[in-house]
């Protein structure tokens, strides 16, 4: 229920403040954004199935977010930071879809 | 997790993959409110992020537009600005025909000297020219589907044959020939850039209307059509489907050149 009102409060706060991204932290956003929505749509899952556990929620997101975060810039520094993303981008998709094809069986049993 | 392909080791690096976070630990009922309050953190910070993500995305659209808008603006600006230089170029060179005329006139040395010069304007194109026209229309063909060897369409008009267009008519006697409203000097360049035909560096697009001026119209009109630019023509019309046609205009004037010519080739 908290992390349901920290959704909104996320929404609303970035609507509110307009936040403007730095230029160094461009390339990551999408990768962010990816991480975020893994760990949202895990953890709605999760409480579908009733096992929702506030500290695996925070530190799935936190180490995702992370660790895409690094995967890219070592990619970066690497000079392949777009395979790498792709990389990132194409695992998380997988789990996106995974976890919202379990949402799915649990709310429209199909 | 269901079989996600066929192979079993891609089978497992798949379900590793998308296993759920969650299923290993179970629900914990007794949570910590430090725990509670960072994922409230986690969440308000994942939706921010994702919203920051959504506006950062809108302005630098807004952006790329505004960029492209100043760009467009400059260009027209500076176009602007060409066309008016262009009219005072044409102006001064009136300008300075008067004044000549006007120091020459007097003496029988300059009233020569000014005929002479007459007769070169007109031959080069630095002065109005005003007589019986005849118009060479020259298009694409209307559907070129082949492809050259060098990428253009093989029905596309090309500067080789604008050149030939002029040098015919030339050859036929014109004494003047502007080529859509462009007029042609002694130093006049046609030629392509990329998929554009240019006249001095000025761009046309087709059809391209090419008008000369003959004091006989109908007899260069003749000639040319039987000359070789006229059977090149024909065949490029049979060929490759170019579209031309030729006909008299009666009285037409042909404007002067309004490009200055850099003569700095020539050794004074």
């Amino acid at each position: 229920m908290i992390p349901a009102i920290g959704l909104i409060v996320g929404i609303l706060l970035g609507l509110v403040l307009h936040p403007t991204v730095p230029l160094w932290l461009q390339p990551y956003l999408p990768i962010a954004v990816v991480a975020a929505l893994d760990a949202v749509f895990g953890a709605l899952r999760s409480v579908l199935d009733g096992i929702f556990n506030d500290r695996i929620f925070v530190i799935s997101f936190l180490s995702n977010v992370v660790v895409a975060a690094v995967i890219v810039f070592l990619g970066d520094q690497l000079g392949v930071g777009s395979q790498m993303s792709t990389g990132v981008v194409v695992v998380l998709s997988m789990r996106i879809f995974a976890n919202v094809a379990a949402i799915r069986r649990h709310l429209l049993k199909a | 997790m269901g079989q996600l392909s066929s192979n079993p080791s891609l089978d497992s690096l798949l379900s590793d993959a998308v296993a759920s976070d969650y299923e290993s630990a179970g629900a914990d009922r007794h949570t910590s409110p430090v725990i509670r309050i960072l994922a409230a953190g986690s969440a308000v910070l994942l939706t921010f992020v994702f919203i920051a993500a959504v506006i950062d995305k809108h302005n630098q659209s807004a952006q790329v537009n505004s960029t492209r808008q100043a760009l467009i603006d400059r260009i027209t600006a500076a176009d602007k600005r060409v066309a008016l230089a262009q009219k005072e170029v044409v102006q001064s060179t009136l300008d300075l025909g008067a004044a000549e005329s006007a120091h020459l006139a007097g003496t029988s040395l300059g009233e020569q000297a000014q005929k002479r010069l007459e007769v070169l304007r007109k031959a080069t194109g630095f002065t109005e020219l005003f007589g019986p026209g005849l118009q060479v229309t020259l298009d694409d063909a209307p559907d070129s589907t082949g492809v050259s060897s060098s990428g253009f369409s093989l029905g596309q008009v090309r500067d080789r044959d604008v050149q030939s267009v002029v040098n015919g008519l030339w050859a036929s006697g014109a004494t003047g020939i502007a080529i859509n409203g462009q007029r042609l000097t002694a130093l006049s360049a046609i030629r392509n850039a990329g998929e554009a035909i240019l006249v001095d560096y000025r761009p046309l697009s087709a059809p391209y209307r090419i008008v000369a001026i003959s004091q006989s119209a109908d007899a260069t009109a003749g000639t040319f059509r039987d000359g070789v630019a006229g059977l090149m023509l024909e065949q490029l019309s049979n060929k490759y489907g170019v579209v031309w046609n030729i006909a008299t205009l009666g009285d037409t004037t042909l404007p002067a050149a309004s490009s200055s010519v850099n003569l700095s080739g020539g050794k004074q």
